[in-house]
């Protein structure tokens, strides 16, 4: 009987004391789903928080949806000046009714100038100690300030931003203009022995290079996606855009690589499954041949390190289908089809060395080759003895590619246009 | 004294491989990277081996006097005071060692789950439910092992299929971690990691035989072995050895990477149930053993008068420690680099005592 | 169809009391004779000997006769049973009683063989014989007859002219004169206040005096009409008869109905009077003739309303004991299956059946419940309910320790697993046990179905009893204490829901819960058809106007819903009920400490559970405990794989198979069959 009794009393206690100390209401929160660092004003840091107001018309059920009319009532913006993200937050708290929490918080915004000056330690790493920020959470190195970045971040229409923000980053690894960086990345770049740093870069495209009058262009197209973002002539559509990566040396920016570049990069390093290339057609040079390409196999990398510079050696395999051919030459045939494959051999292998140089550049070694190297070493002394990283800048290149055209598309094989001024 | 009930071979290693892995679930892989660094997962096989050369003794020991547990062991070659003595050591260090299990959940789940709950509300709720698996028994507490070895087994899987979008294999070199000497004298050391395999030899009179038991030690070594070097395999390969240091407790933190975007992603509560089933199996073994231990060196019969105050004890002992700091650089720390002696040596002594004093068990062939 | 079954069991129903009334003289001089040697060996064979007989009756019945053929093999199966522990089984008897009964007999030459048969009778727990030994059943007839046990003894004490009261009510013996006994009788029965009991006088062919007694209401008028009167008032009754006493001729060339017993003990005759025979008292003889004569309403065979299947026998047990071990039998057509009753109430005299299969079932188990219904001491008890929670391990556990089934093909594959059944009268339900959980978890559709879709059936039904169970808790510690644990999206619409709702998360969603159960427990309790409809309108227009009130969110009233839905998919109703309850203790935990205090509340909920035992069957056995189980868990292998009986079970016959139970699998087609099936 005593046991029962016990037993009982051990069940119905918690009704007795029911909603203890982390028990909240699902309301009382104001779900934080963006936040921008900066170099502030009155105060070290400048930090803004994108509140996701959760309207009806962000939910699920957009049966109110009107469009996108009405946008900014569904996000509010708060920016203010502190020391550390923490007082932020104790003072934003104290002037709002909710409580702002960060357990949703999906894209971390750092603005650029913040991140050459080297203040990503300072600011950002301490708070993957902070509970709530998960370490998924997504990092982006924006041109400008990070407030105008957060301001103009909006969802999709009828979506929720963290939903916007999660498929934009999914394209990294099926176009790969930009890495797919989360705060254990960030994390691990800065900590890490093997490899250095790249975040995603993004901007707010104010329409500046889209010039609605002038003269047709002329001459020979660059390589598709050969700068950064905030350079895209475009118009419409979100204001915000991701292209594009920045490079760290530890925990300082040393620069940023374009989204060809950065595409160029995660194909080394066997991120991007599968992205469109084009390239310049090698009987028609003005112009393009657009090719899908997927990476069959991760990149085979090799590394000297017995003579003074490591020299690297990566061999991609890929293959791939041709998208279309502008010239209308007929490609199709055996014969011809191997113009293509080594013209896009010769294209890649050239991007990639480009994006080598440059990271030498940055003192960077985004590439990886890092953990490639340190499969040599027996233990972790001898490693960080040898310091990869410093080693890095002398390294020397040779990117070899295979590449092999599976497909043609729809078309088996291209005739020649029937027009009369060929025909005289 | 209360015959506890049988139990099988199954209910046997669940209990024990449980008892074992919880605490891979804590601060102990993070503190074993930055020890060993990258070389952690093998570490733990050598750890295994040793803890099997370590219950070889127990077992010998126990084959010497089949159908009798260590207390009733210590009593017949010790004799009474020396028994009382030994016992006393022995299960105040393992309520000790229960003590700092509990504190150190207590803080973990502070950290990740429970912000402003106080320690001692989680600490009291944990006590609760050990004092109803007390009071059901071994038999209960065993066969609970069983029942939620499916639930533990498939969250477990899960977790670990899943984490493989984070894994890169690039993280596991250098091989040897901080120099292989190093790693093999942590490996002996660490075999405290799987000291509560001699809770075989409390336990060894709910079991059948010694040759049961010896099946029973063998294959939950092989099994804890097993898995603990795949989990800090796997953990290996998400966090690289500076980073996997940092963290407090790595799997819980492996678990909340999992994103696939959209719906599956923070896939933690799996995870949390993982540690909470896991530490209450642990810690109600260790308890409970405890129990029969000093009710054996006092000679008491029924236990569950007994339950409460040593509750109480527990309690008081989780309490000690400072900080979280305190918790697992101290505390966990010492206990895995020196438990060996507690757990390993007495059997040892025991058996080498009995020797001497040419004392055997009644029934050899039973 | 049903009429036909109908019939069979109105008018075969020979021994309802399992007392069994005697053909012919031949066979009754055998079975007395054979009762002697049983009693001077000490050996108490009867409850073999009374069932090898009930199966002639039934054989000669029942003209199927498929359950009488090995008679003598049984007798001498239990020719070991101790005859002393088995009296002690059925009823403490005090020892005094016991004593006085053999010196009874003793004294009373005459009617020795009457006494052994009814002290036999009480070894094996007959029915209303059983009784008349022990004093406090028959004080318990009386109560019934006046409600006040302690003036009902009186009343006897100033009739008897024993000392004893026990001693006197022991000894009222038929007198042989007619007047006396119809002052007995009316002593006993309060007439002229009860006036339920008829006492018809009237003169056997126009010479001897004689009375029928029977009460109103319990008998069939037809027997009595057609059957009785006209046979012995007809003036030709007593042509060919010399003697003074006429009962023997009359029982044997007079009376044309099919059980006819001769009485003479006013303790044996109540109750037989009581449960619809009817009586003939006849001047000048001291005994009296006893004649099947039942015949009260009963309900016809149903459809089972809690058990549903879709493929599967549709017949649910009745009210009355007698159609449902038919029932079984019908299923279990096998000489093996033993019957014993038992009367399990001392005042209102219900019975129980105890049915085993005595070459599969083990035997310590029969032994306990025989020994936990045994002992039992309750004035009144209504049907197999009461009876549960009286025989079951432990009465604070929340999960139920014996299974209640409402199907007789259930029980007679728990039969046939090696369980014990009791049937008990008054509720059309039959108890099995010892059960585990998964006895609980699966129905009888599994069985018929292909293994394939019994496994899918039972995977959804886990889902159902795991969300019935775990969802409310899961979602309030998550919504309470995790809100870092819910999806992006997800958390928006439960955000955006929960808006207008003026309560605090946990009010809500016990308001809910509660506003469910009483939905449930309200079209239950609702009479005739609107139940069914107020259910489901409720239901919709609860939920519909609580969200539109902005009292509750959509998102709650969904998974209250899904909770309800999951805890209908548990077949058992006990199990539902306990996981219903089990529910509302995991809110509390959840809305204590998140999923931490649901994981407590859990593993206590294991914990309490997995230490349960059914008749020292742990709960969870074949998964926690280990035992080999032939595949029978959650997922069902086929039906030729499950050639083992539980384990757990300890069965006498553990295989329920041939090595090869599909023979043709093996054997060449269109050669011999092959069939090597066991039984």
């Amino acid at each position: 009987m005593r046991k029962g009794t016990l037993i009982l009393i051990s069940l119905l206690l918690p009704f007795f004391i029911t909603g203890c100390f982390d028990s909240h209401e699902i309301g009382d929160f104001a779900y934080v789903t963006a936040m921008g660092v900066e170099h502030g004003i009155s105060d070290t840091f400048r930090i803004t928080f994108q509140i996701s107001k959760f309207s009806k018309s962000s939910g699920g059920n957009g049966e109110n949806e009107g469009g996108g009319g009405e946008k900014n009532e569904e996000m509010e913006i708060i920016t203010m000046d502190s020391s550390s993200l923490l007082s932020a937050v104790s003072i934003v708290n104290a002037n709002i009714s909710k409580e702002l929490n960060f357990m949703h918080l999906k894209a971390i915004v750092i603005s650029e100038e913040l991140a050459e000056n080297g203040k990503l330690g300072e600011c950002l790493a301490p708070i993957v100690r902070y509970r709530h920020i998960r370490r998924t959470t997504n990092i982006i190195v924006c041109k400008g300030k990070a407030e105008e970045f957060i301001t103009a971040l909006m969802p999709y229409p009828g979506e929720l931003i963290t939903r916007t923000l999660e498929e934009l980053f999914e394209k990294s690894n099926t176009i790969g203009y930009f890495p797919h960086t989360t705060l254990n990345d960030l994390y691990d770049g800065i900590k890490s022995s093997y490899n250095a740093l790249i975040l995603t870069y993004g901007a707010v495209n104010k329409e500046e290079k889209f010039e609605s009058d002038g003269e047709f262009f002329k001459g020979e197209s660059d390589v598709p996606g050969n700068f950064n973002a905030g350079d895209i002539p475009r118009k419409g559509g979100s204001k915000v855009e991701l292209f594009g990566s920045a490079v760290f040396d530890g925990e300082k920016m040393k620069g940023k690589l374009t989204g060809f570049e950065t595409q160029m990069l995660l194909l080394a390093r066997g991120e991007l499954i599968r992205g469109p290339f084009s390239i310049t057609d090698p009987e028609k040079p003005e112009l393009m041949v657009p090719i899908d390409i997927k990476e069959i196999e991760n990149p085979e990398i090799m590394i000297d390190l017995n003579e003074d510079k490591p020299k690297i050696h990566v061999k991609l395999k890929l293959e791939g289908d041709i998208a279309s051919i502008q010239s209308g030459i007929n490609y199709e045939t055996p014969e011809k089809m191997t113009i293509i494959e080594d013209a896009l051999e010769q294209h890649l292998i050239k991007g990639i060395e480009i994006t080598f140089e440059k990271c030498k550049e940055f003192k960077a070694d985004v590439f990886n080759f890092g953990t490639t190297a340190v499969m040599q070493f027996w233990t972790i002394p001898e490693w960080e003895e040898y310091n990869w990283l410093g080693k890095f800048p002398e390294s020397e290149l040779k990117v070899e590619v295979d590449f092999t055209i599976r497909r043609t598309g729809k078309l088996l094989k291209n005739k020649p246009l029937f027009s009369l001024e060929d025909k005289k | 004294m209360i015959r506890e009930g049988n139990f099988g071979y199954h209910e046997a290693i669940s209990l024990l491989a449980i008892t074992i892995l919880a605490k891979t679930f804590f601060t102990s892989p993070a503190i074993l990277v930055g020890i060993v660094g990258t070389a952690g997962w093998y570490m733990t096989l050598i750890s295994a081996l040793t803890a099997m050369f370590g219950f070889m003794f127990l077992y010998l020991l126990l084959k010497r006097f089949p159908n009798k547990n260590i207390m009733e062991i210590a009593d017949m070659v010790l004799g009474k005071l020396g028994s009382i003595i030994f016992l006393f050591l022995f299960g105040g260090f393992l309520l000790w060692s229960a003590s700092i299990s509990i504190r150190e959940f207590a803080e973990v789940l502070k950290v990740y789950v429970l912000p402003q709950s106080p320690p001692s509300f989680i600490i009291i709720l944990f006590l609760i439910t050990i004092i109803v698996l007390s009071f059901m028994g071994l038999e209960t507490i065993a066969r609970f092992a069983k029942f939620i070895i499916y639930i533990l087994g498939v969250g477990f899987i899960l977790v670990f299929l899943l984490s493989v979008q984070n894994i890169a294999p690039r993280y596991l070199f250098p091989l040897l971690g901080y120099g292989l000497d190093k790693t093999i004298i942590h490996g002996l050391l660490r075999s405290s990691f799987y000291g509560e395999i001699v809770i075989i030899g409390v336990i060894a009179s709910s079991l059948q035989g010694y040759k049961e038991i010896k099946r029973i030690g063998f294959s939950t070594l092989l099994i804890a072995g097993f898995l603990t070097s795949f989990s800090l395999l796997v953990f290996a390969m998400i966090f690289p050895y500076p980073v996997g240091q940092e963290i407090t407790s790595p799997m819980y933190e492996m678990a909340a990477l999992i994103d696939y975007g959209g719906f599956m992603q923070r896939m933690e509560p799996i995870f949390l149930f993982l540690w909470n089933f896991g530490t209450f199996i642990e810690v109600s073994l260790i308890f409970y053993a405890t129990l029969m231990i000093f009710c054996h060196a006092f000679r008491i019969d029924d236990k569950r008068p007994v339950i409460l105050p040593m509750i109480t004890t527990l309690y008081s002992l989780s309490l000690i420690p400072k900080s979280i700091s305190e918790v697992t650089s101290g505390f966990v720390q010492t206990l895995r680099s020196w438990g060996w002696i507690v757990y390993y040596v007495p059997p040892v002594i025991i058996l080498i005592i009995a020797l001497i004093r040419k004392k055997k068990g009644d029934s050899q062939n039973a | 169809m049903l009429k036909g079954l109908k019939n069979l069991f109105v008018y075969k129903k020979p021994s309802e009391n399992g007392f069994r009334f005697p053909e012919d003289p031949q066979e009754s001089d055998r079975w007395s004779s054979y009762r002697g040697k049983t009693r001077n060996l000490q050996d108490n064979n009867e409850s073999d000997n009374s069932r090898n007989h009930r199966n002639d009756n039934q054989d000669q019945y029942n003209e199927k006769g498929q359950n009488n053929k090995k008679d003598k093999k049984h007798e001498a199966k239990h020719d070991k049973r101790d005859k002393t522990e088995q009296a002690r089984i059925i009823k403490p008897i005090p020892v005094k009683k016991l004593v006085k009964t053999v010196n009874d007999e003793g004294k009373k030459k005459d009617s020795t063989e009457k006494s052994q048969e009814s002290n036999n009778e009480e070894d094996t727990g007959h029915k209303g014989l059983t009784k008349n030994k022990d004093n406090d059943t028959e004080s318990n007839e009386n109560q019934k007859k006046e409600n006040s046990g302690g003036s009902n003894k009186k009343d006897k004490k100033g009739n008897s002219q024993n000392d004893s009261p026990e001693q006197k009510e022991n000894d009222i013996k038929v007198s042989s004169s007619i007047d006396e006994n119809i002052n007995i009788l009316k002593d006993i029965f309060h007439l002229p206040v009860n006036q339920d009991v008829i006492i018809r006088e009237f003169k056997i062919a126009r010479e001897i005096e004689a009375c029928v007694v029977f009460i109103d209401g319990m008998v069939d008028k037809s027997i009595i009409i057609q059957f009785t009167l006209p046979q012995l008032m007809d003036p030709c009754a007593l042509d060919g008869f010399e003697g003074e006493c006429p009962i023997d001729f009359l029982e044997k060339n007079v009376l044309s109905i099919h059980q006819v017993v001769r009485m003479d003990n006013y303790q044996e005759i109540v109750p037989q009077v009581l449960s619809g025979l009817t009586v003939v008292f006849i001047d000048g003889c001291d005994e009296c003739l006893v004649m099947e004569s039942r015949g009260f309403e009963k309900r016809d065979i149903s459809v089972p309303s809690t058990e549903t299947v879709v493929n599967g026998a549709q017949e649910g047990f009745t009210e009355n004991l007698r159609t449902n071990i038919t029932l079984i039998r019908r299923i279990v057509k096998n000489e093996a299956l033993v019957t014993e009753f038992k009367i399990i109430s001392k005042t209102n005299n219900i019975i129980a059946a105890l049915l085993y299969m005595e070459d599969i079932t083990n035997k310590k188990i029969v032994d306990e419940i025989k020994r936990r219904v045994d002992s039992l001491n309750i004035d009144y008890i209504s049907g197999s309910g009461m009876l549960e929670q009286l025989i079951e391990d432990k009465s604070l556990m929340l999960f139920p320790q014996v299974i209640s089934t409402e199907r007789p093909d259930r029980v007679a594959s728990f039969l046939m697993d090696g369980k014990v059944a009791l049937v008990c009268e008054g509720t059309p339900f039959a108890l099995a046990m010892p059960i585990t959980f998964f006895d609980l978890f699966h129905t009888s559709e599994d069985s018929n179905l292909r293994w394939q879709y019994g496994t899918f059936l039972r995977i959804v039904r886990l889902i159902g009893t795991l969300l019935a169970l775990l969802l409310p808790g899961l979602w309030t510690a998550l919504i309470l204490f995790h809100q870092e644990m819910i999806p992006t999206s997800l958390l928006a619409s439960i955000v955006i829901s929960r808006t207008p709702v003026p309560f605090p998360f946990i009010v809500e969603f016990l308001l809910m819960e509660f506003s469910f159960e009483l939905i449930r427990e309200g079209g239950i309790r609702v009479p005739g058809i609107t139940g069914n409809t107020l259910g489901i309108i409720g239901a919709l227009i609860l939920g519909q106007s609580a969200v539109s009130a902005g009292l509750v969110s959509p998102s709650l009233i969904i998974i209250v819903a899904v909770t309800g839905l999951g805890s209908f998919t548990i077949p058992n109703y006990s199990l539902a009920l306990s996981v219903r309850i089990a529910r509302f203790l995991l809110i509390g935990f959840g809305a204590f400490a998140g999923l931490y205090g649901v994981s407590v509340g859990f593993v206590i909920l294991c914990a309490l559970s997995l230490g349960m035992k059914s008749f020292g069957v742990p709960f969870f056995t074949s998964i926690a405990p280990e035992t080999k189980s032939s595949r029978d868990k959650i997922i069902r292998g086929p039906l030729h794989n499950q050639n083992q009986r539980p384990d757990y079970l300890n069965t006498q016959n553990e295989k329920r198979m041939g090595d090869n139970p599909r023979g043709w699998v093996t054997s060449k087609p269109g050669g011999d069959r092959g069939n090597d099936q066991g039984r």
